[in-house]
């Protein structure tokens, strides 16, 4: 027999990120956007489902970010998952794991849980087609001292019935997994499907989707909107067919959101270009989050330049940010850099203590910067300029 | 500006003057005060100075004309300026006019009058180093305040040439250099103060990062809070998993154990029920036991009774002939004791009768004694009753005597006084027939002596001679009182001897005397009555009667006794034996005859008497005996009656009983109970035995144990219950979602903070770095640019100070400090002449600096009034060298100071 189904997994609905917090006097909040969106996908995937012909949509764990997650989020959640209109199981995952007090028995979502919805709170088969079984997984705690499947599948016999198993937790030995994170054991899943017992495992907790194969039949689908700058392009779900014992499994993009990584060599003015040119390929920056790592040497000069480019940018991207660990850039003052600067003696002679500082001070750079930027701005007979105020304010966000 | 001669005409005192001047060197100009050396100083800038057209009526140019004149106030002067030489003239006040004229230069030969030369004049003039021109002048009337050298362009310039920072264009920077500093200093003022402390902007965004931080850490406190929360609610809901089975089992096992215990507490039952059965069968068995004894006892005791009469009956047979017996017996004693006792009876009357003849006999003998004795003693007693009756006449006593005697010696010393104290009258006849005579009427006799009379004369005496004569003899008066004494005298003896009965004292003696005789006589009787009486005392002890009276008395109870057996009369002894031998018999019998009559009469009754009480005693012997038999008897037969009737009773009460139930009834009984508590006893053992094998110790225990353990465990399950329904409802409490929201608000907050905060800095410290090295750049130039002027002034002044002069200048071009002898004082401690001479030195160090075509003549007006004449010397010695490339004019009205300088001297008066 045939099975289609929307297999889905970490939407971690209410997750919050603290580089897309509002800048101090800006006026966009991206993360109310980041939040709405990550809700809004969800319809999105209901839309997919029902095109495809999904017969139901498993979702494997963590459907919620934390188990503190707002009213708001969860009514909202709750009125997306509505409107998929096919039966939507949910499997706890560490992030809402059946612990006590746990979402989903508290009254903000059981209340308004819809009936299409139900909780795999349990490893009770579910009948979802004739001859057809979704059995759920679910994580009793954020941590659990034991791999939650093994045990799940163990139980079940090879019967004929087309068994959709439905985990959450790392397999071993997959690249960008946390330590901390729950392990299963791989082995016993590849036994279970190699018997039948259970013909397809939809994986979650990993974010990435895994692996390329179509026809995989243990399959991590990746989040529906991506979470990390390890995640590449955008978040997607998987409409799975399982037939007899031959899974097809195809990718179908739901996510806006980009977590999109800029790395550049810096030399010359072009290379600035090039870099302004980047920045505004992005279809939507108001839903990409750049981590921009640059390397290499500029002037000053040039360094101010840049500086601008990414203070103006700053204003249209959810985040632009230099990445913590990355980024490299070094400024370094050259001739062009005191040219045109009509300075009296004396502070040309600071200026060339600065350039020569320069090399193990990052302050002289600024200073040097700052400089120019007030010799420039203050030709003889104007104490202020407006245009130095904006370099000042590209600096402050910088 | 090289000045090369100056003209003046009607300018306040001075009428009409010319001063040339040599291009360069020193020009002393002399002249004594109020010539107008001043003068020529304000006319030159009065002439140079725009604001003064050659039409201007000023008051300082009215002040100028010659007071009380309208003559035209005229000046001159020829001089260089920028290598242009002119002649530059105003005529003031009267026809005022005004001309300039070019000696030199591209307009050499134009001749300019009135307002174009006033204007071309001050172009020209504004090319002038202004500052320098006031500076260099030194007016006698100019404060000492130090000299501010800064806007004068020529020396600005001359310094920058002097360090050579700029190559080309020299003083068009300035403005430049501060327009940017400036801008650093304000950029560096937005994050700093003024000290250098973090500004508001810098300190505001730390603080509200810190803040911010601080409540970041608390949101993550009460965001982990939650998830310690959770964790224990977690374990405590394991635990109530675990413990809820822990209290399924222990239930279990209790609901087992305590069954147990219930079929062991039916055995209890049963072992009780049957014990209790027991007891009662025997309890029965022994009642039937003890009915039969009782019957077996009775019918013993009825055999018995009966027994025991017939025992009692012979017994009080047999006693009650033993008391036939003793009542026989006892006739027999009675009998015998009544002879006895009348035997007793008569042998004592006789012994009585014996008695009574001998006591009679004995009063005859004493009744004899008594009247012999009273005999006696009536002679002693009459001779008593005479002594005592002289006794009682005789009045004299021992102590009226000592009293009589002790008025007879005063009597006696009173004569013996009057007789000393009289005259003494001695009449003697000496005719024997001499006429009578009579003393006091009393004739004199003869009276021995041969008829002589001596007498004391103690009273009047009265001497008579024959009648016809009366001889008076009167004693002295105090042989009166004496006379009167003795008379006294007389009389106490009278008075003493009177009671005494006694006339003299010597009667009196013989009164007393015969007094102790009669009472040692009267004792002496009485010492006899006495002893007769106790004579009779031993024979009859009554000491009352120990007295006549007393005898009489006895004798009188003696004689009646006497009497009494021998009759009234108790006259003779005779009779009183006569009467006493009635009884005995035979008169004539003696007292010891009497009495051994009396004693063998004693004696017959005494053992009389013994045989009396014998008999007695043999009677009472069997007195007692007889009461005893009878006694006896008395029992016997009440035992007898008893013993019947309690054999009539028994066997009565054994019928009664033998009607209920038979003797063979009785001994079925205890058979049939007998055997039931055999049975019971079986029993018993049997379901005693079937307890001790539950054990029921144990079974108890466990069944107690596991109760314990199942409430326990129970106890343990409510507080797991209450723990987790607290850590529930603390949970529910806590508002997770805001926490959750605050934490991630707080952190996103915290990030945007960070960020901006590290700008901040990087711009402040950016700010900051630039700020530090432009100043110090600027600084160091500053004190290149500086330090030429300051060696200048230190070379020149050190001719006038000494070796070791150091100045201070600051910005300002301004000396601020000098330093002498290693001491630094600043400008204004310095003295006047100090003062005078340091100015002196920066003017002509300035002059001496700026290049030829800047400089200005320097002009001193009276200068160095308060310096001293070394110090002057020095100075001119300076100036005079100074002045080898500059003009330097002095004016002075003291020219001897200038004598060793060399110089043109220009007379000036």
């Amino acid at each position: 027999m045939t099975v289609r189904f929307l297999h889905t997994s970490d939407w971690q609905l209410g997750m919050t990120r603290h580089y897309l917090a509002p800048r101090p006097g800006g006026e966009d909040d991206a993360q109310a956007r980041f939040t709405a969106d990550r809700i809004e996908a969800v319809r999105r995937i209901g839309e997919i489902a029902r095109d495809q012909d999904c017969s139901f949509v498993v979702v494997a764990g963590d459907v919620f970010e934390t188990q503190n997650v707002s009213r708001r989020v969860v009514a909202l959640a709750c009125e997306a998952m509505a409107s998929i209109g096919l039966p939507v199981f949910l499997l706890p995952g560490n992030h809402d794991s059946l612990e006590p007090g746990c979402i989903w028995d508290q009254d903000l979502f059981t209340d308004r849980c819809p009936s299409n919805v139900t909780v795999l709170r349990d490893t009770e088969p579910i009948d979802v087609a004739d001859g057809a079984q979704v059995v759920g997984a679910p994580l009793t705690s954020r941590h659990p001292s034991s791999d939650p499947i093994a045990p799940v599948i163990a139980d079940l016999a090879p019967d004929g019935t087309t068994r959709i198993l439905v985990g959450h937790g790392q397999l071993p030995g997959l690249s960008g997994q946390d330590s901390e994170e729950t392990e299963v054991d791989a082995t016993a899943i590849k036994e279970a499907v190699n018997s039948g017992a259970i013909r397809y495992a939809a994986l979650g907790d990993r974010h990435i989707r895994w692996p390329e194969d179509p026809h995989a039949a243990i399959r991590y689908c990746g989040t529906h909107e991506t979470t990390r700058f390890t995640d590449a392009g955008r978040g997607s779900v998987d409409v799975v067919e399982v037939s007899g014992g031959r899974v097809t499994a195809t990718p179908h993009e739901v996510g806006r959101w980009l977590h999109a990584r800029v790395s550049r060599e810096m030399a010359t003015d072009e290379d600035i270009d090039a870099m302004a040119a980047e920045l505004s390929g992005f279809s939507d920056p108001t839903r990409t989050i750049v981590r921009y790592d640059l390397h290499g040497h500029l002037s000053v000069a040039q360094n101010a330049r840049l500086e601008a480019l990414l203070a103006d940018r700053q204003e249209v991207f959810a985040s632009l940010e230099p990445s913590a660990d990355r980024h490299d850039l070094v400024v370094t003052p050259d001739g062009g850099d005191l040219d045109g600067m009509d300075l009296p003696g004396w502070a040309a002679s600071a200026a060339t203590e600065l350039s020569e500082a320069a090399a193990s001070s990052p302050t002289a750079i600024d200073a040097l910067g700052l400089l120019r930027r007030l010799a420039m701005a203050s030709p003889p007979g104007r104490a202020e300029n407006p245009a130095g105020e904006e370099a000042h304010s590209g600096e402050a966000h910088r | 500006m090289r000045l090369h001669r100056i003209h003046v005409e009607n300018f306040k005192s001075v009428e009409d003057r010319t001063l040339e001047l040599p291009d360069t060197g020193l020009v002393i100009a002399e002249g004594l005060n109020e010539v107008g050396k001043t003068s020529m100083v304000e006319a030159l800038d009065m002439l140079l100075d725009p604001k003064f057209k050659a039409t201007s009526k000023r008051a300082e140019v009215k002040a100028a004309q010659p007071y009380g004149t309208d003559l035209p106030v005229i000046v001159e002067a020829e001089f260089t300026v920028g290598g242009v030489r002119l002649v530059h003239s105003k005529r003031f006040l009267a026809q005022p006019a005004a001309r300039l004229e070019f000696l030199s230069g591209p307009r050499a030969g134009d001749v300019l009058t009135d307002e174009r030369a006033t204007d071309t004049m001050a172009e020209i003039w504004q090319g002038t180093d202004q500052t320098l021109w006031r500076a260099l002048r030194h007016m006698q009337s100019d404060s000492l305040e130090a000299l501010s050298l800064k806007s004068s362009t020529a020396l600005t310039s001359a310094l920058d040439r002097a360090s050579r920072i700029e190559d080309a264009g020299p003083g068009d920077h300035r403005a430049d250099d501060t327009t940017l500093l400036e801008a650093a200093e304000k950029e560096f003022a937005k994050y700093w103060t003024g000290t250098g402390k973090p500004g508001k902007q810098l300190k505001d965004a730390t603080t509200a990062l810190e803040r911010s931080e601080a409540e970041l850490a608390v949101a993550r406190r009460d965001l982990d809070e939650v998830d310690t929360v959770v964790t224990e609610l977690q374990t405590a809901e394991e635990d109530l998993r675990a413990q809820r089975r822990d209290v399924g089992r222990l239930e279990k096992e209790s609901a087992a154990d305590a069954t147990a215990l219930k079929a062991l507490e039916g055995l209890e039952q049963q072992v009780t029920e049957a014990r209790r059965t027991e007891r009662d069968a025997q309890q029965r068995l022994d009642t039937a036991a003890s009915a039969r004894q009782a019957r077996r006892q009775a019918v013993e005791e009825v055999d018995t009774a009966r027994q025991q009469v017939s025992e009692t009956k012979a017994a009080a047979e047999k006693a009650h002939d033993a008391a036939g017996d003793v009542e026989e017996e006892y006739r027999e004693a009675d009998e015998r004791w009544d002879a006895c006792e009348k035997a007793r009876l008569d042998a004592r009357r006789a012994w009585q009768e014996a008695r009574a003849t001998v006591s009679g006999l004995r009063d005859h003998d004493r009744l004899a004694r008594l009247d012999a004795i009273i005999g006696r003693l009536s002679g002693v007693r009459i001779e008593l009753r005479e002594a005592e009756g002289r006794l009682e006449g005789n009045l004299a006593s021992a102590k009226g005597l000592k009293a009589a005697e002790k008025a007879s010696a005063r009597l006696a010393a009173a004569r013996t006084k009057l007789e000393v104290a009289s005259p003494r009258m001695r009449i003697e006849r000496l005719d024997d027939d001499a006429p009578a005579l009579a003393v006091d009427g009393r004739p004199i006799e003869d009276e021995g002596d041969g008829g002589a009379v001596d007498r004391v004369v103690d009273r009047p005496a009265v001497v008579e001679v024959a009648d016809a004569w009366r001889i008076t003899v009167t004693p002295a008066s105090d042989v009166d009182k004496l006379a009167h004494d003795v008379e006294r005298a007389e009389r106490e003896l009278t008075q003493a001897l009177e009671p005494m009965g006694a006339a003299t004292l010597e009667a009196a003696r013989e009164l007393l005397a015969a007094r102790g005789r009669d009472e040692s006589l009267a004792t002496g009787l009485r010492e006899r009555l006495e002893r007769e009486l106790a004579d009779v005392d031993e024979w009859e002890d009554d000491s009352q009667e120990r007295s006549v009276a007393g005898l009489t008395e006895l004798r009188a109870r003696v004689a009646a006794r006497v009497g009494d057996a021998a009759g009234d009369d108790a006259d003779a002894d005779d009779t009183g034996a006569e009467a006493g031998s009635g009884d005995v018999g035979d008169a004539g019998l003696t007292v010891g005859q009497a009495e051994e009559a009396a004693a063998r009469c004693e004696a017959a009754h005494d053992e009389a008497e013994l045989a009396e009480k014998a008999a007695r005693a043999a009677r009472e012997a069997v007195g007692e005996r007889r009461s005893a038999a009878r006694e006896a008897d008395s029992a016997a037969a009440s035992t007898l009656t008893a013993a019947r009737g309690q054999a009539e009773r028994l066997a009565a009460r054994l019928e009664e009983a033998r009607g209920i139930a038979t003797d063979e009834d009785l001994d079925a009984r205890v058979e049939t109970e007998d055997t039931a508590h055999w049975e019971a006893e079986g029993e018993l053992e049997k379901v005693s035995g079937e307890l001790a094998e539950h054990s029921p110790d144990e079974v108890r225990e466990a069944a107690r144990a596991s109760q314990a353990r199942f409430e326990k465990a129970s106890d343990r399950l409510g507080r797991t219950g209450t723990r987790w329904a607290g850590l529930d409802g603390q949970l529910r409490g806590m508002d997770r979602s805001g926490r959750q929201d605050r934490f991630d608000d707080m952190e996103g907050r915290v990030h945007r903070l960070r960020i901006e905060v590290t700008a901040l800095t990087k711009r402040a410290d950016a700010a900051r770095l630039l700020r530090d090295t432009l100043v110090r750049h600027r600084d160091e130039e500053r004190r290149r640019y500086l330090e030429p002027f300051t060696r200048q002034i230190e070379t020149l002044g050190r001719g006038v100070f000494g070796a070791d002069l150091a100045v201070r200048v600051d910005d300002s071009l301004t000396v601020t400090q000098r330093q002498l002898g290693g001491k630094w004082l600043a400008w204004d401690q310095l003295s006047t002449g100090a003062k005078e001479q340091l100015g002196l030195v920066v003017r002509l160090a300035t002059a001496r600096l700026v290049s030829p075509e800047d400089g200005v003549p320097v002009i001193l007006d009276d200068a160095l009034v308060y310096s001293d004449r070394v110090r002057c010397g020095r100075m001119l010695k300076e100036v005079s060298s100074g002045s080898q490339a500059n003009q330097v004019v002095v004016f002075t009205s003291a020219p001897e100071r200038y004598d060793a300088v060399d110089a043109v001297h220009v007379d000036f008066r």
